[in-house]
């Protein structure tokens, strides 16, 4: 084993936009959790019996679980080792993994012409990818001793590339597999245990399996990065923005993986949404601040949203009170301060994850449609400011007892339960502007049908499934003559892999440029068959380009055609052999945001603080849907998920660092027959900077669920949750001081 | 100890120790389909119907399961390709699939797969022969089952993010 190699468990292109500060093993271990030795053995069973035979003896360290005591002089010191290597403003002897300050515009001066400035602070908790397959690897010695790796992965060529030095191994003698796999989440944007088995491989020479538990995904994997987020905004009496402003304390626990760019995208994506109007649309004035600190907890990491969840919470929740305090129509608010097409993403000119950053222009907003869509599909108009509706539901009979301890204030004649509806406007990113590449390569076979091979990552999400489908259109076939393989660093282009919402755009489009590639050249081999073929000599004149491929065939404007097997024998075959094939890359100069107005309707007990989401709309500008059902799953599982991040899910450790949640007992994710009525609207774009038009779905649908769901709660009851989850505890406390203010008003 | 399952109508005579759970064996004879989820059956990704009723597999010993009927999700699509002399499928047959292998298998499958697959209630398919396992629980108890005991059926069983209950529904 080779300690001296430091590196990053994020699975990111090169260079690792953060610290490395990762052993496979280290003299230190950083949280309850952390790796101590690794046993190999026939079975699980003897393997658990050797590791209670192994006894460690501990010097116990100071410990730091508190972010906001992180960076104060006398803090623990997580990081001393001398091989720790930094990435951009990292200071270990400060427990700052990464640090981010952003101005945009005259922020000072945005606040100084301001009528009104308007402050709070939000918070958001850890919680867990929780994909049902958890982390698993198997790794062995193929018959040309190179080392294989096949694994649950989103990232098969950042494995490959990161851990060969890791290994001692140069890239060559390493191929990773991705086969089909149990989701991801993010979780698996992380080279998390693959190590482990390939170490003891190399050790052993034998295959290794290794599988998480689920109570290893709790203790010992990955998380979302939970955060403490201010927020100051500069308002005119009119409601036109002038400053907006968010600081935030991001722990990323233990090690720095994806330190920097999770909370870079928290400010990136959810502080652009609005820009301000008039003058102040023209020159933005935003400032966006983070430290992100290590503790001694559980490593954060990449969970889809990527930081952006995070920002949504703090920023719809505050514009909500903001439109209320100033008497405005809370969408109307939202939309004169939403970007609008043609103009710059703000950040934009100012930030990209630590690299060089490049202006780029939004090209297509549907958030106004998506507006007028989802308030139709929820019946907004019927319901927002309406008394009536709010005390609709139907009455629940009341003990006399839990009224008067409770509150004192309930009588049998109020209602328990009120209704209350909520929206959050969002938008995210799709793939990484200039970084991000996916490859293609689509080979002809005998019978006409097409081998498309790519480096793409297929987690569960269908990709496979759409980027067969792109090529399939170019070439005119059904899907099922397209023959997908993925994810296998020896036979597969590169590709990125599947993170930042970018599979559909980046890779669908090199496989798109790709048959491209292979349509034309089929239209050369047809064109010169329909002509060989055909009796009428003005067909000697037929070009490439006015052949459509259709049907399984080429076909000439004359009605004319030939049959993509018969060009595809002809050519391997008969005359002027060749094999026709295509390989393609993709890069996007921009990041197209998708937006996505999110409707919620609940009901809340006044008695309990029990909040039930009865209804989530979600209306999603996602550029041209590839695949209806698909996307509409993404949207669907993206909403069950952001529910349980809205009202239930919290990662929580007692004194002693030791999770307090291990399971899917304490942990309680959203079940399929506990979810309220879902409705997704696709409200199509046409984005330009894609063959196809499309931007992404991935991530989109875990931002808005929470915040639409806290301003519902809010609109029910007139109670402010700041923290996420809005559980019973934290409504019903906010009742209860609602209860007591309303109670000394009523004395004076 | 010595073991003998009866796994989708076939025998095995296998060995194991006491302590090792059907979860573990089945997939160690090959039974692919079912999942390791959690280790206390939470999320049902471990369903398996022991004499046609949906059991966690992780959560019942091998040994336990002897002298009853196991049915995992292989038992419905049985993987049978086309021998020689046997000839196509009526899929395959019909012009307009010609030379879909494709289509030919999928004329094999179980109406509940093929309701599957046409709803769309299929994400990363990891849960998915749990799902239809549960499915064929109830529906082969109760052919026309109302919506709540669709739900008290998933509910009994599953717990996963990707999808929502509508393709129970069809």
């Amino acid at each position: 084993m080779r300690r001296s190699v430091v590196y990053s468990t994020a699975g990111q292109s090169d260079p690792i936009p953060g610290p490395l500060d990762t052993f496979s093993l280290d003299n230190k271990v950083r949280f309850v959790g952390d790796r101590a030795a690794f046993v190999a053995a026939e079975t699980p069973e003897i393997a658990e019996q050797a590791l209670r035979l192994i006894d460690v003896e501990y010097e116990i360290l100071p410990a730091l679980f508190d972010s906001t005591e992180a960076m104060k002089p006398g803090a623990p010191i997580l990081h001393d080792e001398p091989e720790y290597v930094h990435f951009a403003d990292s200071d270990p002897k400060r427990n700052i993994a990464a640090e981010i300050r952003i101005d945009i515009g005259d922020v000072n001066k945005g606040f100084a012409e301001a009528d009104e400035i308007f402050e709070g602070v939000y918070e958001v908790p850890k919680v867990q990818q929780a994909h049902i397959e958890p982390h698993v690897a198997v790794t062995y010695w193929d018959e040309d001793e190179r080392l294989v790796i096949r694994t649950s992965t989103q990232v098969p060529f950042h494995v490959r590339r990161q851990l060969a030095p890791v290994l001692g191994l140069p890239v060559k003698r390493i191929r990773v597999i991705k086969p089909r796999i149990g989701g991801g989440f993010g979780g698996k944007q992380e080279v998390l245990i693959e190590d482990v088995a390939a170490h003891l491989t190399i050790a052993t020479g034998r295959p290794v399996l290794i599988e998480y538990s689920r109570e290893e995904e709790f203790t010992a994997s990955r998380s979302r990065h939970p955060m403490r987020i201010r927020m100051k905004t500069g308002v005119k009496r009119d409601g036109t923005m002038t400053a907006n402003e968010m600081r935030i304390l991001s722990d990323t626990g233990a090690y720095g993986c994806h330190a920097l760019t999770v909370t870079g995208n928290t400010g990136q994506k959810s502080m652009a949404l609005y820009v301000g109007d008039g003058e102040y649309r023209k020159s933005p004035n935003i400032r966006f601040y983070a430290d992100i600190v290590y503790t001694n907890a559980v490593p954060s990491g990449a969970y889809r949203g990527y930081g952006v969840p995070q920002g949504f919470w703090a920023v719809e929740r505050h514009m909500e009170k903001i439109a209320r305090a100033l008497g405005l129509d809370p969408l109307e608010f939202r939309l004169k301060n939403a970007i609008r097409p043609g103009e710059f993403h703000p950040f934009s000119t100012a930030w990209n994850e630590g690299r060089e950053p490049h202006p780029e222009t939004i090209h297509t907003v549907g958030l106004e449609e998506c507006v007028r869509q989802g308030k139709a599909a929820i019946g907004w108009d019927g319901k927002f400011g309406n008394e009536k509706w709010r005390v609709s539901v139907s009455r629940v009979p009341v003990s006399s007892e839990n009224v008067t301890r409770d509150t004192g204030k309930h009588d049998t004649s109020t209602p328990a339960k009120r209704k209350g509806i909520g929206v959050a406007l969002v938008m995210q990113g799709t793939a990484i502007p200039y970084l991000d590449m996916g490859g293609a390569s689509i080979k002809m076979n005998d019978d006409g049908s097409f081998n498309l091979l790519v480096g793409a990552t297929d987690l569960g999400t269908g990709s496979d499934t759409v980027l067969a489908q792109m090529a399939a259109e170019v070439l005119g076939v059904p899907t099922e003559d397209i023959l997908v393989y993925s994810s296998d660093t020896d036979f597969t282009p590169f590709d990125k892999g599947a993170y930042a919402s970018s599979t559909t755009y980046i890779s669908g489009a090199a496989v798109v440029k790709a048959a491209e590639i292979v349509a034309e050249r089929i239209k050369v081999r047809a064109a010169k068959i329909l002509s060989q073929r055909s009796k009428v000599k003005s067909q000697g004149d037929l070009r490439p380009a006015d052949i459509r491929l259709a049907d399984r065939k080429a076909i000439a404007p004359n009605g004319e055609s030939v049959s993509l097997a018969e060009i595809a024998l002809d050519t391997l075959h008969h005359s002027e052999q060749e094999q026709i094939m295509g390989v393609a890359s993709y890069v996007s100069p921009s990041s197209p945001p998708p937006f996505a107005a999110q409707f919620a309707e609940v009901t809340v007990d006044t008695e309990t603080g029990a909040v039930k989401v009865d209804k989530l709309v979600m209306a999603v500008d996602s550029g041209v849907i590839v695949n209806p059902l698909t996307a509409s799953g993404q949207i669907e599982g993206g909403m069950t998920q952001a529910l349980g991040y809205a009202v239930c899910e919290e990662m929580v450790y007692d004194e002693k660092g030791r999770a307090r949640e291990r399971n899917f007992g304490g942990y309680h994710i959203f079940r399929a027959d506990e979810m309220p009525k879902l409705e997704t609207i696709f409200v199509e774009t046409f984005e330009p900077s894609h063959p196809f038009g499309v931007k992404a779905v991935a991530e989109i649908p875990m931002d808005g669920v929470a915040p639409a769901v806290g301003n519902a709660i809010l609109d029910a009851v007139g109670v402010n949750t700041d923290e996420n989850p809005v559980t019973p505890e934290k409504v019903w406390k906010g009742l209860r001081s609602v209860y007591n203010n309303a109670d000394q008003r009523s004395k004076k | 100890m010595n073991l003998s399952l009866t796994i989708n109508g076939t025998p095995h005579e296998t060995t194991c120790p006491a302590s090792e759970s059907l979860l573990s064996i089945l997939r160690r004879l090959g039974y692919y389909g079912v999942k390791f989820g959690d280790e206390h059956g939470l999320s049902g990704a471990d369903t398996i119907l022991l004499d046609g009723k949906p059991v966690n597999a992780c959560l019942i010993l091998a040994a336990q399961a002897e002298g009853h009927a196991i049915v995992t999700i292989e038992a419905l699509a049985p993987y049978s390709p086309l021998l020689p002399g046997e000839g196509p499928g009526p899929a395959l047959r019909s012009p307009a699939s010609a030379g879909s292998r494709a289509e030919g298998v999928r004329s094999r499958l179980h109406p509940i797969q093929q309701a599957f697959i046409e709803t769309g209630a299929i994400q990363c398919g990891y849960c998915t022969p749990a799902q239809i396992l549960a499915a064929k629980a109830l529906l082969d108890k109760n052919p026309n089952p109302t919506e709540t005991e669709v739900r008290e059926a998933i509910s009994r069983l599953l717990h996963c993010r990707p999808i929502g209950p509508d393709p129970w529904a069809a």
